[in-house]
């Protein structure tokens, strides 16, 4: 079971992940609505793993990665979520150390893929997320 | 084994001694000849050097005389210089004094005194004197000749012809003093002119020069005299003296006592040569060589003599000396005779050594070469057998060589031909993003033809420059990236989905080891297409469900939507504007489109959306009424529904559509409703045509058709046959149409299937086996049915192969259902009867269809419960006929 900080400005999806994270079996460390207050969560609660929107007010996901990465001696694990299109800037968190990204809209499946390759007792053999990714992708 | 080449070889060895032998004798020869050539020349210059040598001797000798004598002569003359000199200079003081001390006196007195005083001396053997002149010339002094006393002698000359007066006045003014040489005659010889030596000094005060002189004469004879002595002397070798001549031939000195003082002018030799006259000749051109034969003293034999003469002019001497050769010759002959004996000795030696090498060498020659010879052939032998290995190595590695090639070809084309079966396209680049020379063949079919060193991202991407950058940084940043997670994130940024060539490819990226990538490309075009198909079917699926769950809905909705079309035109109304018009007729739509929508009948809603849409193109663009008018007429609304209809009709069948208007009726109730007429049929006997027709329509809804039941059984018999791998020719049921029968026979119905199934297992055969028949290959079943007063027959046929009585028989005895001989007893049709037992079964095994034996059993119940019978017609490889008859209720 895994602390997780969810990350993201609307509430909705924040609920919408807390749920499936839940499901999952993991717990909630704590939520933040922008960057700044991700790192400052990050300080205090030290989660296992942290679920990072892009697109967010005050500090955008990228930069709340950089400055978590500068600071976590270990290396933090954060999954970005992204929408479609933003490939560029999602290749420059992974080239920041990002763990994973997961395309909206994000299902249980999808978080379950991505935290299972950062922790390998949680990953699932079984599943074709492959195909949820291609219909997402770009199409030539 | 020697060949050519080898044979020259060896023989080359055998003439090498031949050649040594020929090189030693060259080699002696110019040895020898060498040796000789020395000789003689050593010879030679051994008597040139002697020769030399004896000249040197005999020219220093003589140059040693003469410096001798030129030494005392002048010696002698230096002396004789200085005493005079003295003289003079004592005469000179004397004058000096006087004058000085008689200063006094007249100078003519001190004169006379100075005179006086030196008239009467004499020296030199009484021979000097003194004499004054004046500068003038003029004689002051002469003892000898008083009478020139006073007299001018300026112009006075001597023998000679010099005018010594003048030479002296110039000589004591130039110098003051020096000396003078003159000839004069001696004052006893009259005739013969002798050279006088003088010193002359000035003597100042009077202009006086005064001097004496000395004839050279007396004291070369005292010289010649003082030299001669000392020379005879001097002991010579009798064979090499020293002789002096005079002018005159007159021997001055000579080894031979006797000839000294005689004249030897005429001396000669045997040869007549005038020996002393050569030798003055010699003498008076200065000195010389002169070689004359002459008689030996110590021999008295002639032998060649050479001497050396040099004049000495001063006193007309000839100096000489002589050599002979003989001694000369002596050294020579015994020269050479040891020369010779040494030569000899070194021949010798020369001689033995070189035969002795060359018979060595020879001997080694031999022996060498014998060895060279075995050594060749061994050597030979050797590189002939290793050779006979390499070659049989070098087949054997290329045997391996070869099989390994295959090995490795077979491996690859193994590979080659799986990836390139695979229908899938691979292939690899680097990081300059050019494709690899191997790739599978999917490639090509999905990229084009020549892939080799083109550039992946201009084939896949096609000038998006935008997505190639995206494309090729994320790539090489995966490359970088040493984390895994990471760098596998990356590649899964890159598009898994591509349109390539008007194709659906799907793409697997993958890094290998060499930092190079891989791509894996599908073609998933069709099962792009497939997904669309299904995603349609979905639709038309929910459609249709849509459609029956809610038919009322349905068929309400499309009524309305035709009237509608049909009075599309109507809503124009001419009084309202276009806009309003427009407005209406959109409102119109948009419900119609909300209400096709809820029954997902997505093409209508298409069209009507397609419409509406015009409909406000057209009001954007304002027009009027009348061009709202043929728009509707140019669009055909009633079509909009036509498509999706089609699906219904094809799905549901086109009863569902026409037929709309069914109702269910509770089957309870019909009876209810069959029993009434029927009693009021009886009742009412006048309208019994009425009545049957009633009832008949009651039976018409109560009852199926008897084709409706059977309808099933050609399409099962269809199936059965090609799961069984036989054919039958399609069939349909034969019978009149409105043949109704109850509900009750649907049991005996149904389980006519077992009769079916048996006809199409066990009746029809394989396609083969009703060839070999001569049968047709396909099979024939036939289902036909009849009324006939007021009985149903119903016959199922095939044309199979029959049902093998005896098999039967047997059969009924193994399974103890009848005694054998109880069994031969019965009739055929008896026998048939036990087609209907419930165990037996002529199958040997059971399979998926039939073959339990229960099939034909429950037919056999089910038609007891109606009470039909049945008759069964069969006959071997033509076929089996069952006929069932039912008892028909008469209502």
């Amino acid at each position: 079971m895994l602390n997780i900080l969810v990350v993201d400005d609307s509430l909705a999806i924040r609920i919408k992940m807390k749920n499936f994270l839940k499901k999952l079996g993991h717990s909630i460390a704590g939520e933040a609505k922008d960057g700044e207050e991700a790192i400052e969560l990050y300080k205090e609660l030290t989660p296992d793993l942290i679920t990072m929107d892009i697109s967010m007010p005050v500090m955008n996901g990228v930069d709340s990665l950089k400055e978590i990465m500068k600071i976590s001696s270990l290396g933090a694990n954060i999954i970005m979520i992204t929408a479609n299109g933003q490939d560029g800037i999602v290749k420059e968190a992974l080239l920041a150390g990002a763990k994973g990204y997961i395309l909206k809209p994000v299902s249980e499946e999808k978080l379950q893929d991505s935290i299972g390759r950062i922790f390998s007792e949680y990953f699932c053999e079984d599943r074709n997320v492959l195909e949820e990714c291609d219909l997402g992708n770009t199409f030539g | 084994m020697m060949n050519k080449d080898e044979k020259k070889i060896l023989n080359l060895i055998r003439i090498l001694p031949l050649f040594i032998i020929f090189f030693s004798i060259i080699i002696t020869y110019i040895i020898i000849t060498n040796n000789n050539l020395k000789f003689e020349t050593e010879i030679n210059k051994l008597q040139s050097d002697l020769i030399n040598t004896h000249k040197e001797f005999i020219k220093k000798e003589v140059e040693r005389v003469y410096n001798f004598l030129n030494n005392e002569e002048k010696f002698t003359i230096e002396t004789l210089k200085n005493s005079i000199k003295l003289r003079v200079y004592e005469a000179h003081a004397i004058a000096t004094s006087i004058y000085n001390h008689n200063r006094e006196k007249e100078p003519s007195e001190v004169r006379k005194l100075i005179k006086n005083a030196l008239r009467d001396i004499r020296f030199n053997n009484n021979r000097g004197y003194y004499f004054i002149y004046e500068t003038s010339g003029i004689n002051i002094l002469h003892p000898l000749l008083p009478h020139i006393e006073g007299k001018n002698l300026l112009s006075f000359k001597d023998l000679k012809g010099s005018p010594i007066i003048q030479q002296s006045i110039s000589i004591v003014r130039t110098k003051g003093e020096g000396f003078l040489r003159w000839w004069f005659k001696k004052s006893k010889d009259k005739k013969t002119e002798y050279e006088k030596i003088g010193f002359l000094k000035y003597f100042e005060p009077y202009d006086w020069f005064m001097g004496t002189g000395e004839y050279v004469e007396d004291v070369k004879n005292d010289i010649q005299k003082r030299v001669l002595s000392t020379i005879n002397k001097t002991k010579y070798d009798k064979n090499g003296y020293i002789f002096i001549l005079d002018e005159k031939g007159m021997a001055l000195s000579h080894i031979n006592k006797k000839l000294i003082g005689r004249n030897i002018i005429n001396l000669k030799n045997k040869n007549n040569v005038m020996i002393a006259k050569e030798l003055l000749k010699i003498s008076k051109k200065g000195e010389g060589f002169f070689q004359y034969m002459f008689a030996e003293p110590s021999t008295g034999n002639d032998a060649m003599k050479t001497t050396f003469v040099k004049g000495f002019e001063k006193w007309g001497w000839t100096i000489g000396m002589g050599i002979y050769n003989t001694d000369i010759q002596l050294i020579i002959k015994n020269k050479r005779k040891s020369l010779e004996e040494e030569n000899e000795d070194q021949m010798i030696s020369i001689f033995t050594t070189s035969i002795i090498l060359t018979i060595i060498l020879l001997i080694f020659s031999v022996i060498f070469s014998n060895i060279i010879k075995e050594k060749f052939r061994k050597y030979k032998t050797m590189v002939d057998k290793k050779t006979k290995e390499l070659k049989e190595l070098n087949k054997s590695l290329e045997q391996k060589v070869q099989k390994r090639t295959n090995d490795l070809t077979q491996k690859t084309n193994k590979v080659t031909d799986l990836l390139n079966n695979a229908a899938q396209g691979f292939l690899s680049f680097g990081k300059d993003f050019l494709i690899d020379d191997e790739y599978s063949v999917e490639c090509e079919n999905l990229l084009g033809k020549d892939l080799k060193d083109k550039d992946i991202t201009q084939l896949v991407f096609n000038k998006k420059t935008d997505k190639i950058n995206f494309f090729k940084e994320t790539m090489l940043d995966a490359l970088n990236e040493k984390n895994e997670l990471t760098s596998s994130l990356l590649l899964s940024l890159l598009p898994n989905q591509l349109i390539i060539n008007k194709r659906a490819v799907h793409i697997d990226y993958k890094m290998l080891s060499n930092n190079k990538f891989m791509m894996i490309l599908t073609n998933i075009t069709e099962k792009k297409k497939l997904q669309i198909k299904i995603k349609k079917e979905q639709v038309t699926l929910k459609m249709i469900v849509a459609i029956v769950s809610d038919s009322v809905q349905f068929y309400e909705t499309k009524e309305n939507f035709e009237d509608f079309c049909k009075d599309s035109l109507l809503f124009i109304n001419q009084k309202h504007s276009p806009k309003e018009n427009a407005n209406t007729l959109h409102a119109l739509l948009h419900t119609f489109k909300g209400l096709f929508a809820q029954l997902y009948m997505q093409n209508t809603v298409k069209r009507l959306h397609h419409f509406e849409s015009k409909i406000l193109e057209l009001i954007a663009q304002d027009k009027n009424n009348n061009e709202l008018k043929n728009l509707i007429e140019s669009f055909d609304l009633i079509q909009s529904i036509h498509e999706d209809l089609e699906v219904v009709t094809q799905t549901l069948g086109e009863k569902f559509l026409s037929e709309h208007n069914h109702i269910h009726i509770d089957e309870d109730l019909l009876n209810k409703l069959e029993d009434k007429i029927n009693i009021f049929c009886t009742q009412n006997s006048e309208q019994k045509q009425e009545c049957e027709s009633i009832l008949f329509d009651i039976k018409r809804i109560k009852n199926k058709s008897l084709h409706y039941y059977l309808s099933i059984y050609p399409k099962l018999c269809q199936q059965l046959c090609f799961s069984l791998n036989k054919s039958i020719d399609p069939f349909e049921i034969i019978g009149e149409n409105n043949t109704f029968v109850p509900e009750g026979f649907k049991p005996f119905i149904n389980s006519l299937v077992h009769v079916f199934r048996n006809s199409c297992d066990h009746g029809i055969e394989l396609k083969a086996d009703r060839l070999s028949l001569n049968k047709n290959e396909t099979g024939n079943i036939c289902c036909e049915f009849k009324t006939v007063n007021n009985r149903l027959y119903i016959e199922i046929s095939d044309d199979g192969k029959g049902i093998d009585i005896n098999l039967l028989k047997n059969k009924i005895v193994e399974n103890r259902l009848n005694t054998e001989e109880k069994v031969n007893v019965l009739s055929k049709e008896e026998i048939l009867e036990y087609i209907f037992d419930n165990n037996l079964s002529t199958n040997e095994s059971i399979n998926h269809v039939s073959g339990r034996g229960i099939g034909l059993a429950s037919v056999k119940i089910e038609l007891d419960k109606l009470q039909g019978e049945v008759e069964i017609k069969t006959q071997m490889n033509k076929g089996t006929t069952f006929i069932f008859m039912l008892p028909l209720k008469n209502n």
